[in-house]
């Protein structure tokens, strides 16, 4: 293609406009990643007084621990239900809060002010909401004849980290969602009401297309709340325990780097961690987006 | 039994607007009804009453025989095209046509069919498999149409379709419509407020005005025998001149004292009414030069040129009023002479409004 663009006189004028963003991204992002792929080649003594470098041995010890490859396992489970459920449930209630007449805007608040609670406030009353002598489900659960007991039981405790990551991440993803179905235009419902009476079908065949370009955007915000940002949860709540069964990678790197004190394996984990992410990123963006109509 | 009866409709928000007040209409099979009148006169909710896209609160509407104001829209039998065509945006043309009649069950060989033959109808084949969006607004109106028709309904609904287009396309997609209707004898409702298209495109005007009927008739009637002062200013553009006068004997005297004879068939109409509004339209007044008795003394203001003919604003008796002049002529005279063939009187009882 020839240039016929018009060239404008550059001045430095707008690099100074940007250089504040690009200083952040540098120092918090760009700086502290390039530190962790050095220290992962990096064995570092506990004080922090002395390195050696090791090669890849901080990566060999962790892809021949079964643990890790157990977090990792729980990582992606949980990821992928906290996902799901949150999207699929949210999607309900806003489909549902939409089509209320009256006393929306209360309706509303309330689903939506759950998202002022920070995790770990929202950790520590699901902590007393889940306890074995003073909960109030556990004490339903138990009563349905289920033993519920998070603090010695790996299922139990993933069911109750869920439940609590699940609630807590509804909010946006339905806030998210009302706003995309208030966006479609009434006309169009109105034609899909007179072209199709089945309401489910209309939903699945109209809708839920016209909405998917939210949906991909949440999906990707999802992914990555349950990644990172339950980290708040876990430590409040399950801590890992029982026996690191819902340990998820974060929380590991956190473990093992400052409660370990393992520098070197705990940044070669943030930087599996960081390819992967990239690599899921890359594949919604690559497989998913391109179903997606704008 | 007609294509449609509407059976003194209601429709009352929960606002307390009453945007319906009772109406009833009966609608012939392969009729073009207009449904015409100023913002707020309640010929949307009429139209999406039918549809079932609002419920009513009194009345019944019937398609053919069957009542019809219980059901979903889906089971109505209509279709309809909208103002912003409202076609669905992640479907491909042909997907947008098909979408109807694919949830109704129907077969996939009939629907390609009905859908090659819409498109053919529409002249919009070459475009089957493309996206709303790649498409201009007057082939996006096509397909909202190949939409409706591809559906065979008992009845088609139409929305202010052409206000979203520029007026050469405007006129243009009208005949379309009215050839398209003719061809397909579909009974068929129409929503405008531009007196243009109701005027072009109906067998009959429905008038409506506060949500109530202000006169149901062919363009022809509406224009010449407009049954109330509402009607006759609202049709035809520019609008009617209207004078206050009074009736004393066989004269009608202007607030100013200018008194003009009642042509003698006009007579027995009046029938008591006193205080008359007199209704001419602009293009049926005549100028004469001279200021004489028997002619009406008109105070000349502006002119306006539209290439046609000419408008030349003014007053009589401190009332403003246009005429429509078929020449270009430049009238320098401070006053000029009017006058108007008999068969141009249209008589008003100020007070009801309606025609005497």
């Amino acid at each position: 293609m020839s240039d016929k663009r018009q060239r404008l006189p550059h001045s430095p004028v707008p690099y100074l406009f940007i250089a504040p963003q690009i200083l952040i991204v540098l120092i918090f992002f760009f700086w502290p990643a390039a530190q962790a792929l050095y220290l992962s080649f990096m064995l570092e003594d506990p004080w922090g007084l002395s390195s050696q470098f090791v090669g890849f041995e901080n990566y060999r010890i962790l892809f021949n621990d079964p643990e890790y490859l157990g977090t990792f396992v729980f990582t992606m489970v949980y990821s992928a239900l906290v996902s799901f459920f949150s999207l699929a449930i949210a999607l309900l209630l806003a489909v549902k809060a939409n089509n209320i007449v009256r006393g929306q805007s209360p309706y509303r608040v309330l689903l939506t002010w759950v998202y002022a609670i920070a995790p770990a406030v929202a950790g520590i009353t699901a902590y007393f909401i889940f306890n074995r002598q003073v909960g109030v489900l556990s004490g339903l659960f138990n009563d349905l004849g289920w033993d519920f007991a998070p603090e010695t039981d790996g299922f139990d405790a993933s069911v109750m980290l869920i439940l609590v990551s699940v609630w807590k991440q509804i909010p946006v993803n339905f806030v998210f969602f009302l706003a995309g179905l208030q966006g479609i235009p009434k006309s169009i419902r109105e034609a899909a009401h007179i072209d199709c009476e089945n309401p489910q079908r209309r939903f699945w065949t109209i809708t839920f297309p016209l909405l998917a370009p939210t949906a991909f955007f949440l999906l990707v915000i999802n992914v990555t709340y349950a990644f990172f940002e339950t980290f708040g949860l876990i430590d409040t709540l399950t801590q890992g325990r029982p026996g690191g069964s819902t340990t998820t990678l974060v929380y590991k790197v956190y473990q093992d780097g400052f409660l370990g004190a393992d520098l070197g394996l705990s940044s070669a984990q943030s930087v599996v961690l960081m390819l992967l992410v990239l690599a899921l990123t890359v594949v919604q963006f690559r497989f998913i987006e391109r179903k997606i109509h704008y | 039994m007609g294509a449609l009866t509407l059976t003194s409709i209601e429709k009352t928000y929960p606002n307390g607007h009453r945007a319906v007040k009772g109406l009833s209409l009966d609608i012939e099979p392969g009729e073009f009804v207009v449904l015409v009148g100023p913002s707020g006169c309640g010929k949307s909710t009429i139209l999406r009453s039918i549809a079932g896209l609002e419920s009513l609160t009194g009345g019944e509407i019937h398609i053919g025989d069957r009542r019809v104001d219980t059901e979903p829209p889906a089971k109505r039998d209509i279709a309809m095209v909208f103002q912003n065509y409202a076609l669905y945006p992640h479907m491909t043309v042909y997907k947008n046509l098909a979408y109807g009649l694919k949830n109704r069950g129907v077969e996939a060989t009939e629907i390609d069919r009905k859908v090659r033959e819409a498109a053919d109808l529409l002249q919009i084949n070459d475009y089957l498999d493309r996206k709303p969006q790649q498409l201009s607004g007057g082939q996006r109106q096509r397909v909202a149409m190949g939409r409706a028709i591809v559906r065979d309904p008992q009845l088609f609904l139409f929305d202010e379709p052409l206000s979203n287009l520029d007026a050469k396309l405007r006129a243009h997609m009208r005949l379309e419509i009215k050839k398209l209707q003719r061809k397909l004898s579909a009974t068929s409702i129409f929503v405008t407020h531009d007196q243009v298209e109701a005027m072009t495109l109906a067998d009959r005007i429905v008038v409506l005005n506060g949500g109530e009927i202000e006169q149901v008739g062919t363009p022809r009637d509406v224009y010449h025998r407009p049954a109330s002062l509402f009607v006759a200013s609202f049709m035809g553009a520019p609008a009617m001149n209207f004078f206050s006068t009074r009736v004393d004997g066989g004269d009608l005297v202007l607030t100013d004292g200018q008194r003009l004879t009642l042509p003698a068939e006009q007579r027995p109409a009046l029938n008591g009414v006193t205080d008359i509004t007199l209704g001419v339209r602009p293009e049926q007044i005549a100028v004469t030069e001279t200021v004489r008795d028997g002619l009406v003394t008109f105070d000349v203001g502006m002119g306006e040129e539209l290439g046609v003919s000419q408008l030349l604003h003014g007053q009589v008796a401190d009332a403003e009023v246009v005429l429509n002049l078929p020449k270009f002529e430049r009238h320098d005279e401070p006053q000029l002479g009017l006058s108007w063939p008999e068969d141009a009187w249209h008589l008003f009882d100020s007070r009801s409004g309606q025609r005497l």
